[in-house]
This record gives C-alpha cells, structure tokens and sequence, in this order.
C-alpha cells in the first residue's frame, strides 16, 4: 500500500479547516476503516491524506422526545447492543447485526456504511422505513437530509466529498401498534453481502394496514422504496389483500441486475417474497 | 494542543496540518498488558506490525481484507481484524493476540479443549477462533450453537473442520458456568 499522510482532527472546526486546505489533494474520510482499507490495498483507491475523524466524539445513542439520535461514530456492535435501540427498532439491531461478522461490526460504524452507499448496504432499508434523517454538517452549516433523499447512485449519497461530515442518524419513534422487520438474504450467515435485502413496516391495528413502508436493497441503483406497494397496501386486510397484486407492484418498483451473486430474474422473484413474508407475517400473525 | 479558529485564511492552518499529518510517527502498542514503543508509518497495517515487527506470529494473516479472520485480535474487548486497522490507530487501545491467552504458560481452558477434541487441523485458524471464542464466551457465557455459529462467523476454517470446534466452545461455556461438560 503507498503510504499516506494521517491527519486526526480534535474538533470538526478543526477537521473543516483540513479539507479547505486539501481540498485539491486526494483526501478521504476514514472512520471505522473496514470499507476503506481493502480498496486501498487492492489499489482501487488512491490516496494522499485520511483524515481521521475518530477523535471527534459523536459516538453517543440518546433518547428525544421524538427519536433516537446516533452519534455518527457509533459502531454497528453499539448499535445492536444498545438498550435504546433494541427496545425502539429492533429491526434495526437484526440489520445491524447482519452486517460483515463480529470483527467488522466492533469497529465499522453504520454512518461509514451510509456514506459508502454501495447498492445491497444492509443499513438503509430499516431506516429508510423508519424514516430516519441524517445530519450532515459542512464548514458552511449543518442540514438535514431525509434517508429516501439520501442515496443518489452506486457509491454516491448527498455527502458533497470533501466538505460534509455526517455526524448524526435521528430515527423517529415509531406510531403505535407499529410493527417492522428486516430480511437480509445472502449466501451465507456472515461475511456476505446481501443478494437482495427487504425492510417492511406499519402501523397494524384492527387488522387494518396503515402508513405502510417497504424498501428493497440491492434491487437498483439505491435503496428503493415501493411507492406503488405501499400505495397499493394502505388500507387492506387480511380479506382484501390479493398477494399476488402486492409480488407484481414490488417487482415493478425495482431495477435488479445480474451480476455474480444473483440474476436479474432471482432478485426480482426473492424480493417479492421476503415483501410478501414480511406482509404476510404480520397481516396473519405468522 | 492545536488549536484552529474557524473560517479564516485557510493557508494559515498549512504548517498545522503538516505536522498533525507526519507519515512516520513514534508509537507504543500496549499488547498483552506489554507497552511496545516503535516508529511505524501510517499505511503500516496492525497484523504486520504485529508479525513483521514484534515477532507475534500467532497471529495469521490470509485474505488481508476482513474476510477470513485469521487475524483476528482483540482490541478494548471486541473482536477486530487486525488487518482491517492502521497500526497508528490502535495505539491507546487494549490489544490481546493469542500469545496473551495463555497465562504464565498454562493454556486457557478453551485453548486445552481445542487440543482435547482435535479442533485444530491444519491450525492457520486456531489464533482467529480461540480470541472470537473468547470474547464470545466474555459476553455470552451462556451461548446456543447458534450464537456460537454466529460469534465464529467472521473466522473461516478451510479444512471445514467446525464441528469440533463448535464442540470445544460448547464444552468451555458448560464448564465455565459450571456445569457438566459433554
């Protein structure tokens, strides 16, 4: 691997005036390193300075009175473990705890795998069904950015390089009688990246659908959430839900490719079942 | 202490960031409660500094891409590949490699039952699955065969032999808690 320059900031003023002044240079953001590291050493990615944001803090999970707030920096391993957490979304923890193996999740942080923002990322789809927000702060100010705005294209998100540093997810508590779940589905347990991912949420009570959220990864240039499904699901029962309308509306609100892990035609056939697993596990108590 | 005042001429922070940014630095590794102090650069990678540098071959690196877990350390209680961290940044951290599980000579009592049951083959990832196992059992001393699976699932044994090693991880959570071994 070439070598690099290593700049560790104290403070984010501190770390903005560092990408002002290298902001012609070949400058990344290393947090937990996981994602990094390997296209570094393959050689994929040149690099001239990392500027370590690990000494910044932001690594705190707290309680509003509206939703949990994760500090940036919180690993996948804090996450999942975290009392906050598990109580309010466990699906979360059951995405969180899908990511890499126990050695990648102990120190990749969730936000590293936001702005990574690769296609199949196992972060997303939770939040994006939760709805959670993300703050982004620049030298110029801070914003917030909805996770359905969040992901524009393979690897690229709303992060402007070289001048945003995310320093908070905010997930909003959920209504009541709110239930959700996420499905990973790869070839293995561990140490695999997902061949389509599914997210599925609402609020059920008298056995009615209501505020319905679906979101299937790795299926399209980003996460994608099913407008047309949920659309399709907002008001249904168990008597008036025709499964087979809900597998067509998934299937044509994604993109899939083919690629090594699945074709196109797979992709499509399992993300219509893990939606109609998730539906079905809920409508019917299954 | 640096100190930066915000949103003035960016030049004036040029000399700063030189010096925060140096490509060698002098570093101490505190591994198996021993302060190592040596100069690394920043691209040097933790399981080479550890191999290379301190002669700690125990630990084994394969893929040297956080796939395999052959490399695996531990770092303030986690499990972490040590492939996947800059040596630089695990200064100030707990580091334990397999050479600090065994204690004034004698093997843990996880490390005599892998020999027991025979659930090292050809070895390469023996260091990787005694240290994930051992922070397993720290925080779960009471895993299923399915959290076992799941606490080992980041270490890759190519001579597929699992079996015995799940049994040796089973066998050491029995006797830890008390109970009778299998």
């Amino acid at each position: 691997m070439k070598n690099f320059e290593l700049i560790r900031p104290e403070t984010l003023t501190e770390a903005f005036s560092v990408l002002s002044a290298k902001k012609e240079e070949k400058i990344f953001i290393l947090a937990g390193g996981t994602d990094l590291l390997p296209v570094m050493r393959a050689g994929v990615l040149d690099v001239d300075y990392l500027l370590d944001i690990t000494g910044l803090g932001f690594n705190e999970i707290s309680e509003t009175a509206d939703g949990i707030t994760i500090g940036a920096l919180c690993t996948f391993k804090q996450i999942y473990t975290n009392p906050l957490v598990k109580m309010n979304f466990p699906d979360l923890c059951k995405a969180a705890l899908t990511v890499g193996a126990v050695q990648t999740r102990g120190i990749a942080t969730m936000a590293g795998n936001l702005c990574a923002g690769v296609p199949s990322l196992d972060s997303a789809p939770t939040l994006l069904i939760h709805e959670a927000r993300f703050k982004l702060v620049s030298k110029n100010g801070e914003r917030w950015v909805d996770s359905a705005d969040f992901f524009v294209a393979p690897r690229r998100t709303k992060i402007v390089p070289k001048e945003d540093i995310m320093t908070e997810i905010f997930v909003p508590k959920n209504p009541a009688n709110y239930a959700s779940d996420f499905i990973k589905f790869g070839r293995r347990n561990a140490l695999s990246l997902s061949i389509v991912n599914a997210a599925y949420g609402c609020v059920f009570a008298n056995g009615t659908i209501e505020k319905p959220r679906a979101v299937i990864g790795a299926c399209a240039a980003t996460p994608k959430r099913l407008y047309d499904a949920e659309k399709y699901l907002e008001g249904k029962t168990k008597a008036t839900l025709d499964y087979k309308k809900l597998d067509e509306l998934v299937k044509g609100g994604i993109r899939p490719i083919s690629d090594l892990r699945a074709s196109a035609e797979y992709r499509k056939e399992l993300a219509a079942a893990l939606i109609r697993k998730q539906v079905r596990a809920i409508v019917e108590g299954e | 202490m640096l100190t930066i005042t915000p949103n003035t001429d960016d030049r004036n922070y040029t000399l700063d960031v030189e010096n925060k940014a140096r490509k060698m630095r002098t570093i101490t590794l505190n591994i198996n409660d021993r302060d190592y102090t040596l100069d690394v650069e920043n691209k040097d990678l933790l399981i080479d500094v550890l191999r290379d540098r301190l002669h700690l071959y125990g630990s084994k690196k394969a893929c040297g891409a956080g796939e395999c877990g052959a490399c695996t350390i531990i770092m303030d209680g986690d499990a972490v590949n040590s492939c996947l961290v800059f040596a630089v940044r695990a200064e100030g951290h707990k580091i334990t490699t397999i050479e600090g599980i065994a204690k004034g000579g004698q093997l843990s009592r996880l490390q005599e039952l892998f020999v027991e049951n025979g659930a090292v083959q050809c070895g390469y990832c023996g260091p990787g699955m005694i240290l994930s196992a051992t922070v397993l059992l720290d925080e779960n001393p009471n895993p299923t065969e399915a959290e076992i699976r799941e606490g080992i699932g980041g270490n890759i044994c190519r001579c597929s032999g699992y079996v015995n090693i799940v049994r040796s991880i089973t066998q050491a959570a029995a006797e830890l808690k008390g109970g009778e071994s299998k």
